[in-house]
């Protein structure tokens, strides 16, 4: 059986040996099943590349381009393979990310007009829909949601140490794939969520700053895991319909 | 089914009350620090009638700043009036960092009538709390209150302060109504920066009739990078007249990553002088084209 990581690393032609390309790609003509999973995946990771960028304030992408060409340099001064693991491990979390707000911005986002955003999604007309298949689309919203806050929530779980040299990198991506949540959570006219969402992004700036203390860094972590959670409780309430309404 | 959540609450106001001595404190703090935080967490489930005293509670007590905090986050998720004044009164008096939580809960929560309540409590507060309701404002997407307090700010601190919310937010409309402060084009500079609004940057980087905001929209261009921005970069440094443009825009380039354009200028320099700044420029920035650079402006002898 071969795994979706695997898949999608072979998709993008990054990360296996020639050998491991060999035995997915006779893998492929074998197995039929197989085939069909892998046309699937190629699809959506092909719809991803269609995604509209989203443009991230200038003095987040000078810190990633900071982050960045840290790594880069990093990487350089090495002069060795990575790890395959640690490489793995960080394209992994790169393209569970990316496969997750594909679901999300891909499939859910109905884009509307948001004023005082204009580098948000341009407004596209909706086709008549009927309550049922407005319903559909807000529970398949709520669940690509929990899906997404849940996969952030394990990317703050996983984040390594800050004196980490890939805690600023990751740290990055989960600040990227916040305000992506924040957009996907605008156009389908969820702004509690938004408004979390645009919470997050100060204190995981702060985070992110190097003159933070580990201690703060500790405390943001926890006070981000704790909203994030409660969040994702009262989501999940709503999706499964239950009593309350906190 | 309501059996069990008037359980739930019972023990978790319980667990929440629950102090313990200050030597067992000592030995188990963290584990009833944690254990609390929990407790809290599991409220959301709780109905608001059941939850609103347990959590009135926590706010009032003695508890952490951190547990506070939790108990103002839930109250903030409440759409109940009782849960909203608490949430309030905390912003409007607490002081300290327990009042900029509950600021920050006010934008989280996204009332109307509570939004509406923080002009009054940015107006009668420190510094702290101030910055908080800006941030506030920014969480509920309230672009024109923080537009407000830029134009009656008292002072140029408190103006950069709104603007550079507003650019955070990408609200060029309502910046681009402070250009008539006098003063103020630098600060507005780098909010279009923020903004990612290069086609105002464009105009003011080429508009020479005010350097001091000319030098700042060359730098806020290179925060924003990208293609376009690359190409008038490099046009602009070619046709510069003022040395100060000139290394504005260098350090522009420096800013976006633009080596290779520093390459292409290094190629066209003219004079030794500007090639060896343009050299420097190429280390500084790492430039794999830095050693091609180096190896050329030494003629082939550092073969």
């Amino acid at each position: 059986m071969i795994s979706e990581d695997r898949l999608i690393l072979y998709f993008y032609r990054d990360g296996l040996a020639e050998m491991e390309r060999q035995e997915i790609a006779a893998a492929l003509n074998q197995d039929q099943e197989l085939q069909q999973r892998y046309q699937q995946l190629s699809s959506e990771l092909q719809a991803l590349s269609q995604v509209d960028e989203v443009p991230a304030p200038g003095y987040m992408a000078q810190q990633w381009h900071t982050a960045i060409s840290r790594e880069a340099q990093l990487e350089r001064q090495k002069q060795a393979p990575v790890a395959p693991q640690r490489k793995f491990f960080i394209w992994g979390l790169a393209a569970s990310a990316l496969l997750c707000l594909g679901v999300v911005i891909g499939t859910l986002i109905q884009p509307l007009p948001v004023a005082q955003r204009p580098q948000q999604a341009e407004a596209l007309p909706l086709p008549d829909s009927s309550v049922e298949e407005v319903g559909a689309r807000s529970a398949a919203f709520m669940r690509g949601m929990q899906y997404s806050l849940s996969d952030q929530h394990l990317g703050l779980d996983q984040l390594p140490p800050s004196s980490d040299e890939s805690y600023q990198l990751l740290l990055m991506q989960i600040i990227a794939q916040n305000r992506l949540i924040e957009r996907a959570a605008v156009a389908n006219k969820a702004p509690e969520l938004a408004r979390l969402m645009r919470a997050f992004e100060p204190l995981l700036l702060k985070m992110a700053d190097a003159s933070t203390s580990p201690e703060d860094v500790a405390a943001l972590r926890r006070q981000l895991t704790f909203e994030l959670g409660a969040m994702l409780t009262k989501l999940q309430q709503t999706s499964s319909g239950s009593v309350t309404e906190i | 089914m309501k059996l069990q959540l008037k359980c739930l609450v019972l023990i978790l106001a319980t667990l929440l009350a629950t102090t313990s001595n200050a030597q067992d404190r000592s030995k188990s703090g963290h584990a009833d620090e944690a254990l609390k935080l929990a407790a809290i967490e599991a409220l959301m489930m709780a109905p608001p009638d059941k939850a609103l005293p347990v959590l009135a509670g926590v706010v009032s007590g003695s508890g952490s700043i951190e547990l506070k905090s939790r108990a103002l986050f839930v109250l903030s998720q409440i759409d109940n009036a009782e849960a909203n004044a608490i949430v309030l009164q905390a912003a409007s008096s607490a002081g300290g960092e327990m009042q900029t939580e509950a600021i920050r809960m006010i934008g989280i929560g996204g009332r109307e009538d509570s939004i509406a309540k923080l002009a009054g409590i940015y107006q009668s507060s420190d510094k702290a709390a101030r910055e908080a309701v800006l941030e506030a404002y920014m969480i509920a997407d309230e672009a024109e209150a923080i537009y407000q307090i830029a134009s009656n700010a008292q002072s140029d601190e408190e103006f950069e302060k709104a603007v550079h919310m507003l650019g955070v937010m990408g609200a060029t409309d309502f910046i681009k109504r402070l250009e008539s402060r006098p003063g103020a084009t630098s600060s507005l500079v780098f909010s279009y920066a923020m903004a990612g609004d290069t086609e105002t940057l464009l105009r003011i980087a080429g508009d020479s009739s005010n350097p001091e905001a000319q030098l700042a929209a060359i730098n806020g261009l290179g925060i924003v990078g990208g293609a376009q921005v690359n190409e008038t970069l490099r046009e602009l440094y070619r046709t510069a007249n003022d040395e100060e443009v000139r290394e504005a825009v260098l350090k522009a380039m420096l800013i976006s990553g633009d080596d290779m354009g520093v390459i292409e200028l290094f190629k066209a320099a003219t004079s030794n002088e500007e090639k060896a700044r343009l050299l420097k420029m190429l280390v500084i920035m790492d430039s794999d084209g830095a050693m091609e650079a180096i190896d050329a402006a030494l003629g082939g002898d550092g073969q």
